[in-house]
């Protein structure tokens, strides 16, 4: 019988609350990202242009669109779940009488929180092309829809966003997390992502082939999808927790 | 392949340059603002977007959509013409420009400017001079769009026994398009477009003329097509 009685839930909380006033900076450097890639991307044209019926009719067709967004922010993302598992950060946990799970619980409550600002602040930013693009061209084609025009398609869009923000977040702390137990696992990450590539087929990069993002990208129901996205993510970080249990706090 | 390795090994330099750093939070605090300022400048960014999509949504709401060119549906842009008017099989209302009728002397000369047009020729069983003509307009189809409206033609002209195809104007369309990432898209209802890839189709301005079989024809047999499709 103690004083003070506490659980895993509580001391995890108090170290995401710490995690966050200490890593709040690396949410300004994702919107200043976020700005740059918006102010680049509205000079990134994808253009094609086509003669038909003699050369009577030329086709000119500019589209632009917010991939550049996504791109940084999932980038960004990487990049956080990869730096928190920097021995200072590590460090930093044990201020707190704590263990090395609620260590890593408090940062999962992190990477919850960024995911959200990650997947919000990318659907919020994407109305600035939109504007830029009704302001400048008189016949812009809109090829989405808006929050007015279907609510339920823009909430769909912001829980993707988050989703796979999500599951980058881990990946990078994996990623991390091994690379910070031994140097090797640099060897057999890499050789566990060319053997996964060739199990599953070439050309990872293009959506809706056979490839091993169809796996997420070609669910049809934004249920599993988001079950899909939840497994992978709990096998990754518990593999990550069980497999760090036992690296040492401070060297 | 290589792209995949390229990626890998990008994504482990970085793991790995990162995680040996002690410093690198304090390295990148060139950001020297207080933790409150962080704060604060979250909450403004977030005020500023949520008024970018306020505004967004209200051009949106305020624009008209009368320049909005209509999305072709499947069977617009499988519609074969050429097979339709060969074998009389029904064409849209909407892709006939003109129907006409022309009193000849008995001979008709038909000029075709340039290669712009294509011409039909169906000889029927009837007795007269009488000729019929339909105009069926020039389609072009881009990206699924259907822009056939925006093409510009000159119709054929009609003097004295004499059909002429002039030269068509040449229309130059330009468009600018604007779509959310296809990975953002899963779930909605752009989730089988493929903005990725560009697919255009077009089709000349076609004329069909019905002229009986007693009326005698002046033409260059490269510029003309007679078709059999006889009732």
């Amino acid at each position: 019988m103690y004083l003070h009685e506490t659980n895993a839930n509580n001391i995890a909380m108090k170290q995401f609350r710490f995690i966050l006033r200490t890593n709040i900076s690396i949410f300004t450097i994702l919107f200043i990202l976020q700005i740059i890639s918006s102010i680049f991307m509205l000079g990134s044209w994808s253009s094609s242009s086509i003669s038909h019926s003699y050369d009577t009719i030329s086709v000119s067709w500019n589209t632009f669109s917010n991939d550049g967004i996504v791109g940084l922010t999932l980038f960004w993302a990487m990049v956080v779940g990869i730096l928190l598992t920097a021995s200072t950060q590590r460090d930093q946990a044990f201020t707190f009488v704590t263990n090395r799970w609620t260590y890593h619980l408090g940062n999962l409550y992190f990477f919850c929180f960024a995911a959200m600002i990650g997947g919000a602040s990318t659907i919020l930013l994407s109305s600035v092309p939109k504007v830029y693009g009704l302001l400048r061209y008189d016949s812009l084609i809109l090829e989405t829809t808006g929050l007015l025009s279907s609510p339920m398609d823009f909430i769909s869009r912001f829980i993707v966003m988050t989703m796979y923000t999500f599951l980058v977040l881990i990946v990078g702390y994996t990623i991390g997390m091994f690379i910070q137990l031994n140097r090797l696992f640099i060897v057999v990450i890499a050789s566990l992502f060319i053997l996964i590539n060739f199990v599953l087929g070439y050309g990872a990069y293009y959506i809706n082939d056979r490839n091993w993002f169809a796996f997420f990208t070609e669910e049809t129901s934004l249920l599993l999808f988001i079950m899909k996205m939840l497994s992978v993510a709990s096998i990754l970080f518990l593999a990550t927790a069980w497999a760090t249990n036992r690296l040492e706090v401070r060297k | 392949m290589t792209g995949t390795l390229v990626l890998i090994i990008f994504i482990l330099m970085i793991a790995t340059a990162l995680t040996r750093s002690r410093h690198f939070f304090s390295s990148i605090s060139w950001l020297k603002w207080s933790r409150k300022t962080h704060f604060t400048w979250m909450k403004v960014y977030f005020v500023l977007l949520l008024a970018s999509l306020v505004f967004a949504e209200l051009l949106e709401w305020n624009r008209t959509d009368t320049h909005m060119p209509k999305i072709a549906t499947e069977e617009e842009v499988e519609f074969n013409l050429y097979e339709a008017i060969t074998h009389h099989l029904p064409i849209p209302n909407d892709m006939i420009v003109e129907r006409r009728t022309h009193e000849t002397n008995g001979h008709l000369t038909i000029r075709v400017e340039s290669e712009m047009g294509l011409v039909l020729i169906e000889r029927t069983q009837e007795k007269g001079t009488l000729i019929e003509e339909t105009i069926f307009k020039p389609l072009l189809v881009a990206n699924d769009y259907d822009l056939s409206n925006q093409l510009q033609f000159n119709k054929p002209l009609w003097q004295d026994g004499t059909m002429r195809v002039p030269k068509q104007p040449m229309n130059e369309l330009q468009y600018v398009s604007y779509y959310d990432s296809i990975m953002l898209n899963l779930f909605t209802k752009e989730r089988n477009k493929h903005f990725d890839s560009w697919g255009s189709s077009s089709q000349l301005m076609m004329i069909h003329l019905r002229i009986p079989e007693s009326v005698t024809i002046d033409a260059d047999e490269d510029v003309v097509e007679y078709v059999n499709a006889m009732n």
